[in-house]
């Protein structure tokens, strides 16, 4: 799509997005360019960008905390409906606390500077 | 121009994290993601989540090197004054679930939390479920928003709906 490491997946969007979609995909190989950087090479490094730990190059054992229940390897080996579950339960608790932090978050904009 | 992920979105950016981390390949599904923010990344777009993933990100989930990865790259989307009412019209006229009218309303009043900003221009999802009630619906909306926007104070009186972006991989 946006490159030649990406050419097995696809985005669908709606009727604007794919004018979006084109007018992206103009505007980053333009500026690629500009950079004489290769297209794959600058989004490959945008991707590490999302994915690199601060952990001195340390990979992941598996052994790690995820949450007070989980670790990453139990995490990595749930199948997709069990990590859907999770994620939808993880969304309640989160919704509960974002009220609590709504209310604060209204204090502080409301106090005057 | 502001994007907004949805929860399935940040989670399949998250477990890119674990997989690249733990020596795994990302999924087609999870790679189609981080392209697609390298691109809107690429064109100087700002990332946010939603105030209940964040929460989900430093308060559920206990390991903060991992999560830093994304919380490093986004920002935080918090509801504004009229959000409730328009979560409300949402759910009361639609048959979007709760969750997915609540992206919705943080696409036209979610504001940062020193509320210069107003809503997102995109919502990047993985939900075909949300896209396509969302495009049933979208006419509709736009009226209603209109209507409910015509009384109410700057800068919330130029609220808009967001497009939606679906992510599917082949």
């Amino acid at each position: 799509m946006y490159c030649k490491c990406n050419t097995r997946l696809k985005m669908r969007e709606s009727q604007i997005v794919v004018r979006v979609e084109s007018a992206l995909k103009k505007a980053f190989e333009k500026q690629c360019e500009a950079l004489g950087v290769k297209p794959s090479e600058a989004i490959r490094d945008l991707i590490l960008a999302f994915t690199r730990l601060e952990m001195r190059h340390r990979f992941l054992t598996g052994e790690e905390p995820l949450t007070r229940e989980l670790t990453v390897a139990r995490y990595l080996a749930m199948s997709e409906e069990e990590r859907e579950t999770i994620w939808r339960k993880w969304y309640e608790e989160a919704e509960k606390e974002a009220v609590n932090v709504e209310l604060k978050v209204k204090k502080v904009a409301d106090t005057p500077r | 121009m502001r994007i907004l992920l949805d929860k399935n979105a940040v989670r399949r950016w998250f477990e890119s994290i674990l997989n690249t981390n733990t020596g795994t390949p990302p999924t087609e599904e999870q790679e189609s993601v981080l392209t697609t923010l390298a691109a809107f990344r690429s064109q100087g777009a700002e990332i946010y989540i939603t105030l209940e993933t964040y929460n989900i990100l430093t308060h559920i989930i206990r390991n903060p090197p991992i999560t830093r990865a994304i919380i490093a790259n986004v920002e935080v989307l918090f509801p504004s004054e009229p959000f409730r009412k328009w979560l409300k019209l949402l759910t009361g006229t639609t048959t979007l679930t709760r969750e997915d009218a609540k992206i919705l309303a943080y696409g036209s009043f979610g504001t940062n939390i020193s509320r210069t900003i107003l809503g997102a221009n995109r919502v990047l999802t993985l939900d075909k479920g949300l896209e396509a009630e969302f495009h049933r619906n979208k006419s509709g909306l736009k009226e209603r928003l209109r209507v409910l926007t015509r009384g109410l104070p700057p800068p919330y009186d130029e609220a808009e709906l967001p497009e939606t972006v679906l992510i599917e991989a082949e």
